[in-house]
């Protein structure tokens, strides 16, 4: 599988771009947002240190200028559809940033606007590809699907932003095995626009890690969620997808499941972990509180914030590893 | 790391037993008429989405299994 040069040479471009867009949004954005009161405490810390918030309308425009650029480029809609879907989705986080939209059904449901593109732009193809069986007729269930899955995946990144790096960092690996399906798949046009979340989430990242300079808030996590969601839908690599972001997706589903109603992470009442004097994180063993992946991995005894977010990743990377092992046994 | 292997572990047995059993179920051969196409339909929708609700218990049990055992300790 040769890459063409030109299309290296592009995508150096895209991604020096977004990176360079990211970065110098985000360093703005740390010093501009606690000039403007716009803080909000790092709960995980001894000290509480405010921190700038949110940091999504950096990732949100660096993204959407290098889509965009693409989609000039390439007139492919299937890249309009990426950047549009990623600019409600940002922009719905954007609203529940500023205003707080603490009703649990709220932000769910106004997240099914975000997928319409994908289904008014008709860029969809109803025939996902499964590992070893091949592709499989989905005509009337999938538009539904698609409907539910932008949703799902925003609010899965939205639920693991709960430490300093985690989202950014956890973006970084799970999209890996998206790209590399992607390759094996030939899909250049699409590669291409993965190549902005991938920069966009390591350019953040550089202000996200432990200890963080800036968090990136509701509109940075749905419009990363949104963007990979859609990737994977238009570059047609969705189990691929599903299993790289698996963590987020257990995550999610063990905290709505033991709180069994739909809610805001924040809206949580009983915490799923203790901050120890020593700033180590323990598990709280109160039954009511809710199992997050955090907590179980801190079951095993208290860790620091690194360790933890450490651990996240080695889940990633394990996961993304099943996920290329997907790809591999899939019949393209 | 377990629960994640054995998730994806059920997500390939799961496409397996999709694909390999209700994929072929023909509760009647040799009918054209819509209706029993669409019941034949029907029944792997429902037989699918089963086997997707017996994922959604096993997940949940092995949650309950593994924090009944590290923090009831």
């Amino acid at each position: 599988m040769a890459i063409p040069y030109d299309l290296i040479l592009l995508a150096s471009i895209v991604f020096a771009l977004t990176f360079s867009l990211t970065y110098l949004f985000t360093l703005a954005l740390v010093k501009t947002l606690p000039k403007r009161g716009s803080v909000v405490e790092d709960y995980h810390k001894p000290s509480k240190p405010k921190v700038a918030w949110p940091g999504g309308p950096a990732i949100l425009s660096s993204i959407l200028i290098a889509e965009l650029i693409l989609y000039f480029i390439y007139g492919d809609l299937r890249i309009l559809s990426i950047a549009l879907v990623t600019m409600i989705a940002g922009m719905i986080g954007l609203i529940d940033d500023k205003w707080r939209l603490n009703n649990g059904m709220i932000k769910p449901v106004s997240l099914i606007l975000a997928s319409l593109p994908i289904l008014l732009l008709d860029v969809y193809v109803p025939r996902p590809t499964f590992p070893i069986f091949g592709s499989v007729r989905l005509y009337y269930v999938y538009p539904i699907l698609v409907l539910a899955a932008i949703p799902i995946v925003s609010n899965a990144t939205n639920m693991i932003d709960v430490l300093n790096g985690a989202l950014s960092g956890f973006m970084i690996i799970t999209t890996i095995p998206l790209v590399f399906a992607l390759m094996l798949r030939t899909d250049y046009n699409i590669i291409m626009a993965t190549i902005p979340l991938i920069a966009s989430s390591l350019a953040f990242y550089i202000f996200h890690r432990y200890p963080s300079k800036i968090f990136p808030g509701d509109s940075g996590s749905l419009a990363l969620g949104a963007i990979f969601c859609v990737i994977a839908i238009v570059g047609r690599v969705e189990i691929v997808a599903i299993i790289s972001i698996l963590p987020a997706i257990l995550n999610s589903f063990f905290i709505l499941s033991s709180v069994k109603k739909l809610i805001e992470h924040r809206s949580i009442k009983t915490r799923p972990t203790i901050l120890l004097p020593n700033g180590q994180l323990a598990a709280s063993k109160e039954t009511s509180a809710p199992v997050t992946l955090v907590r179980m991995i801190l079951a095993d005894g208290p860790l620091s914030e690194r360790e933890v977010v450490s651990n996240i990743f080695k889940l990633s990377a394990f996961s993304a590893s099943l996920a290329v092992i997907m790809a591999l046994a899939t019949p393209w | 790391m377990g629960i994640i292997g054995l998730a994806w572990l059920l997500v390939i047995v799961g496409i397996f037993i999709i694909f390999n059993l209700i994929v072929r179920i023909n509760i009647f051969p040799g009918k054209t008429e819509y209706i029993f196409i669409f019941l034949n339909s029907l029944l792997k929708v429902v037989l699918s989405a089963t086997l997707a609700f017996l994922w959604i218990i096993i997940m949940i049990k092995l949650r309950d299994f593994y924090i009944k055992r590290k923090l009831s300790a």
